[in-house]
């Protein structure tokens, strides 16, 4: 097992490689310089050509990559242009909020499309199942931007129970701990139902069929000859089974829901990694666009790599390959 | 799935209408998409009897520009699956049917480019080039073949091992016939399955783009900028963002019946 693990975990390195590289290429193949946004307009051009030689900007974009990925492995990825901070500082400073939104909108969904799933395809064909599934299509069909501006339109705009955006009132910067993680908490309502409700909809899905093609097996024949109780058999036999491919689709619907999640941040002021991702592109800030990439990448392939490993241990028989 | 015979006939009602609306509404109508009313700047008007949609901050009437927009929708639609579907049929049938090495070399950049967070890479390309309708096209296209690949290959790799490829092998059949009468026909309804609901995901792609201003630039209208330029007035006129995120989500969602019915049909076992 732990083989295996590492075994993965190497061979992930050159796909990390191959990312960077397309973004890194793509992203300087752009004609005019990031200096133009962020040098002073005065600057002669002498000047410029000198900045850009010390940036290394003249460099050919393969040695400028090269350059780029040894700093990487040593943990530098560079410093941003229009905050001259540190990247890696500045990803830091925006994990936890980012880490607050995935992980729990990650439990919510698991948490509602597991018994969801579970019930609607034990129960195919009847009111609950049909209102599932018709759910799961408008689920699957609305731009999750715009749920999360009906939500505000709806809660806060016309009802006025919950914020618009940001992450905590900067009032109650003195307020005590508890004070301040409830308003954390209603500040973080309303993008993790976005969220929520986006990424059911394609699980529930999955799960449900799932659930109805374990329940026509066999095996689930001869246990009911066998007079085990429905509970039983759903809960102990088909759950467990349909619950692997779940896994599956959960580890590759990561690039989607960790890319969507970027936008329903900015739309909602939440101070992660994907506001700071796309404001950074909206500056042309080439490093902190860099690590943003980096750094989704390390999550989705971390998420597939735990995907994989749940995967041969909830199912035995995939380990021997 | 029979259950869903009549609201697949529901979506290719609506679909049908959105598209004779949307070529010949702009073409008959007399008032412009994009000409604003002086008398109206600043005071958007609620859907009524003669602004059926409402109007915007500027007096133009949401019911032509809803329609205007829908033109692009359908045209991203259309042109991006185009190119993603063509990308993907050429690699899958080359990754299914040549060498064992080309086609891991070939899945292996399947995985790359599927690992990397594409709308993250669509909005860098989009801020590099000139945001322009047919980059919006061509970059959605060029990002989203890799799931026709993986699908295409697959069906190669199970035809390729049928008793009737044998057979027409025996009767010394070319490579490049066997591939164009034989297998490829074969591969074509999972295709068509993907490309409908490719479709739905290109037109989401392009509202979040035009949304962020990265993709129709006003006073050009689609879904997506008319989202944008709602921004301002939602307490106030909350019409200008419901209407372009309901026709948004009923297109997408017609064509998700529709693409999920097809699937039906081609694979009974899955139903």
């Amino acid at each position: 097992m732990f083989g295996y693990f590492l075994k993965r975990l190497f061979s992930s390195i050159p796909l990390l490689i191959g990312i960077t590289f397309i973004s890194f290429i793509l992203i300087n193949l752009a004609p005019g310089s990031p200096l133009n946004e962020w040098a002073d307009p005065s600057l002669s051009i002498e000047d410029t050509q000198k900045i850009k030689t010390n940036l290394g900007l003249n460099d050919p974009v393969v040695v400028q990559y090269g350059r780029w990925l040894k700093n990487a492995l040593k943990g530098d990825l560079g410093r941003s242009y229009s905050y001259s901070k540190p990247v890696t500082a500045m990803l830091k400073e925006r994990m936890p909020a980012t880490l607050l939104l995935s992980i729990s909108s990650l439990i919510l969904i698991l948490g509602i499309t597991l018994p969801l799933g579970l019930i609607s395809g034990a129960k195919k064909d009847s009111f609950f199942d049909n209102f599932v599934l018709i759910f799961s299509f408008i689920g699957l069909s609305i731009p999750t931007f715009w749920l999360g501006l009906m939500l505000i339109l709806g809660f806060s705009l016309k009802l006025n129970i919950l914020p618009t955006s940001g992450f905590i009132d900067p009032q109650l910067s003195e307020a005590s701990l508890w004070i301040q993680l409830i308003d954390i908490s209603k500040h973080l309502a309303l993008p993790l139902l976005t969220i929520v409700i986006g990424g059911l909809a394609s699980l529930t899905r999955y799960h449900r069929f799932g659930i109805i093609k374990i329940l026509s097996q066999d095996y689930i024949l001869a246990a009911k000859a066998r007079g085990i109780s429905k509970t039983k058999l759903l809960f102990i036999h088909a759950f467990k089974n349909a619950s692997i491919p779940i896994i599956t689709i959960l580890g590759l619907s990561l690039p989607g829901l960790i890319g969507g999640s970027f936008i329903i941040e900015y739309i909602f002021s939440w101070p992660g990694m994907g506001q700071l991702g796309i404001a950074s592109i909206f500056s042309r800030d080439y490093p902190v666009i860099m690590g943003s990439i980096v750094f989704s990448s390390i999550l989705i392939i971390l998420g597939n790599l735990f995907a994989d490993i749940a995967y041969t241990y909830a199912d035995p028989r995939i380990r021997l390959k | 799935m029979k259950k869903f015979k009549p609201l697949s006939l529901l979506s290719l009602i609506f679909l049908a209408g959105l598209v004779f609306l949307a070529i010949f509404l702009p073409l008959l109508s007399n008032t412009d998409p994009n000409t604003f009313n002086p008398d109206l700047i600043g005071d958007a008007l609620a859907p009524s009897l003669t602004n059926w949609f409402g109007t915007d901050d500027l007096g133009r009437d949401l019911f032509i520009r809803t329609f205007s927009g829908a033109r692009i929708s359908i045209l991203v639609a259309v042109v991006s699956v185009s190119i993603s579907i063509s990308i993907g049929l050429i690699l899958g049938l080359i990754s299914g049917f040549s060498s064992k090495a080309v086609d891991s070399i070939l899945m292996r950049f399947v995985d790359l480019m599927m690992a990397i967070p594409t709308i993250f890479l669509i909005l860098t390309i989009q801020v590099i080039l000139t945001p322009s309708i047919w980059n919006v096209m061509i970059v959605i296209g060029l990002t989203s073949w890799m799931g026709v690949t993986r699908i295409v290959r697959a069906e190669v790799l199970s035809i390729r091992e049928q008793l009737f490829i044998t057979a027409a092998k025996a009767r010394g059949i070319s490579n490049t016939k066997l591939l164009f009468k034989h297998i490829l026909p074969h591969t074509l309804p999972p295709v068509i399955v993907a490309a409908t609901l490719g479709m739905g995901s290109a037109i989401l792609t392009e509202s979040v783009l035009s949304f962020l201003g990265l993709g129709v630039q006003p006073p050009d209208a689609s879904w997506g900028n008319m989202l944008d330029n709602s921004l301002g007035y939602m307490r106030e006129s909350p019409w200008m963002a419901i209407v372009p995120g309901t026709f948004i989500t009923l297109t997408v969602l017609a064509l998700n019946i529709l693409g999920d019915d097809c699937r039906a049909k081609f694979n009974p076992k899955e139903s």
